[in-house]
């Protein structure tokens, strides 16, 4: 039996490890409990990655524990020491959880690469996905908690079920899905894409046909005032000034947003769109969520074509004619005129954001083109348009 | 997968025996909103059930939605692999399980 601890991010992580009984128990007791006392005032957490057993005499160790530290939480827990917990009821005194189960990629089907981590084909059944990040613990819970708030909102999604190690960093399992993407069916006939518009507009709809409550995901029109707040110092006054007041009398919504809903994130599946990639979930109205689709078909390629065919594998030209028809089919018209004045609105709100996003990195090659590109836009569009409500 | 519908004075008792997954789940769900009549409790016996999906988990979920409205709905017989899924994914805290 030994005990050791670290301290991460202020948490005390107390590691107990061996096996934890009569004999030993006030040993570990008077370990614990100095480590605690030499490191008042700091959350505790107990690790039982390495602990192999403990009994009834240990069990009372972890009571006192959690009489000084109510909020007391036990990880890495080993399946037959977390039954010991559950059977004793402790799983519902204290937060006991356990430990995850290990996978490897090795010999696994490489499927696709992601910004924060990559997908493998685990068996017939799962896929894998490995983050990058070492500390991705909170990040996969997010998402996994979104894709859950998605799914029993109504949304077809797949969650994943399992949270995994992988050599020293964290996986998430979700099940393999016998599914094309939008972006697919795009590339497969770029000369009719009606059957890819409706799934995408389907699903962007139910999306959209679901309200949230407060504080439930962030709220959008906050995020772009931030923007516009950010970038109003680089242009002239006035129209600082119109981009923040046209931003703040766009009316508070709750309308569930995806916030990143490009072709890429929806699949096909037995005739039926399915969301996946759900960490950008938000609400507030569809002006802001049309801003980032802007963005995502155009402004991001206007002045590289290539980075369209590089993402999507489909040409800059062909998501023009997608945006345009993804548009006509959300608002329900074929009226050029309506059409052009709500793309106007939303142009607004994505070039806000490129214009941030390029200001902040200075150090990218292309930032002084789209910084002027977009403070060109913006200057016509501010001209042009007097609300972002439609 | 194989679906028997069994009824007594109260309730409705839906056995599950195989996989729910994206490929039977639409022959459940069309189970549980033509066949069960104006049931207002609703069992899912599930003990014979060894794997589910997301496209499970829907319709679990949608059923339990409509269950809610009229009555009841409870499952019972959880494997333990199962389990983990509901535990995984919230389902243990929305569904009534025995």
């Amino acid at each position: 039996m030994d005990v050791t601890y670290r301290i991460d991010k202020d948490i005390l992580y107390i590691a107990v490890e061996g096996r934890i009984d009569a004999s030993n128990v006030a040993e570990a007791e008077e370990k614990i409990f100095s480590i605690k006392n030499d490191n008042p005032g700091k959350h505790t957490v107990v690790d039982a990655d390495k602990l192999e057993y403990i009994s009834s005499a240990g069990l009372r160790v972890i009571l006192r524990l959690r009489k000084e530290e109510p909020k007391l939480a036990i990880i890495n827990v080993a399946s037959d020491v977390y039954e010991v917990f559950d059977m004793t009821g402790f799983t519902d005194m204290v937060t006991v959880e356990k430990a995850y189960q290990r996978m490897s990629v090795e010999g696994c089907e490489f499927i696709a690469k992601g910004a924060n981590g990559a997908v493998y084909r685990y068996d017939d059944e799962n896929i894998l996905k490995t983050y990058y990040a070492k500390d991705a613990l909170p990040e996969i819970k997010q998402e996994r908690e979104n894709a859950r708030k998605a799914f029993v909102l109504g949304i077809n999604t797949a969650i994943p079920y399992g949270i995994v190690r992988v050599d020293d960093g964290y996986g998430t399992v979700t099940e393999l899905l016998n599914a094309t993407s939008v972006t697919k069916l795009i590339r497969n006939n770029p000369d009719d894409m009606s059957e890819a518009a409706k799934y995408y507009i389907d699903m962007l709809k139910s999306i959209h046909a679901i309200k949230v409550e407060d504080g439930e995901v962030p709220d959008m029109k906050e995020t772009a005032l931030a923007w516009a707040d950010f970038v109003a110092p680089h242009l002239p006054e006035e129209q600082g000034k119109k981009l923040r007041a046209l931003i703040e009398a766009v009316p508070k919504r709750n309308t569930l947003m995806h916030g990143d809903y490009h072709t890429n994130n929806i699949m096909v599946q037995n005739g039926e769109p399915l969301l996946i990639d759900m960490d950008t979930l938000c609400m507030g109205h569809p002006v802001f969520e049309l801003g980032s689709m802007f963005n995502a078909f155009i402004g991001y390629s206007e002045l590289d074509h290539q980075v369209t065919m590089n993402f999507y594998g489909y040409t800059h030209e062909t998501a023009e004619r997608f945006w345009d028809m993804a548009l006509k089919a959300y608002l329900g018209t074929e009226d050029e005129t309506v059409c052009r004045s709500v793309a106007e609105k939303a142009m607004i709100i994505g070039y806000t954001r490129m214009l941030r996003r390029a200001i902040r990195r200075p150090e990218e090659a292309d930032s002084p083109a789209k910084i002027a590109r977009c403070k060109e836009m913006l200057a016509v569009l501010l001209n042009k348009v007097d609300t972002l409500i439609f | 997968m194989t679906i028997e519908i069994k009824k007594n004075n109260q309730e409705t008792i839906i056995e599950i025996v195989g996989r729910l997954d994206t490929i039977t789940a639409p022959a459940l769900d069309k189970t549980i909103n033509e066949d069960i009549g104006d049931t207002k409790n609703l069992v899912l016996d599930v003990k014979g059930m060894e794997y589910i999906s997301s496209a499970g988990l829907r319709v679990l979920l949608a059923a339990q939605k409509k269950m809610q409205k009229i009555g009841s709905m409870k499952v019972t017989g959880v494997c333990e692999a199962v389990m983990e899924v509901f535990e995984m994914t919230g389902f243990a805290d929305i569904l009534v399980i025995e």
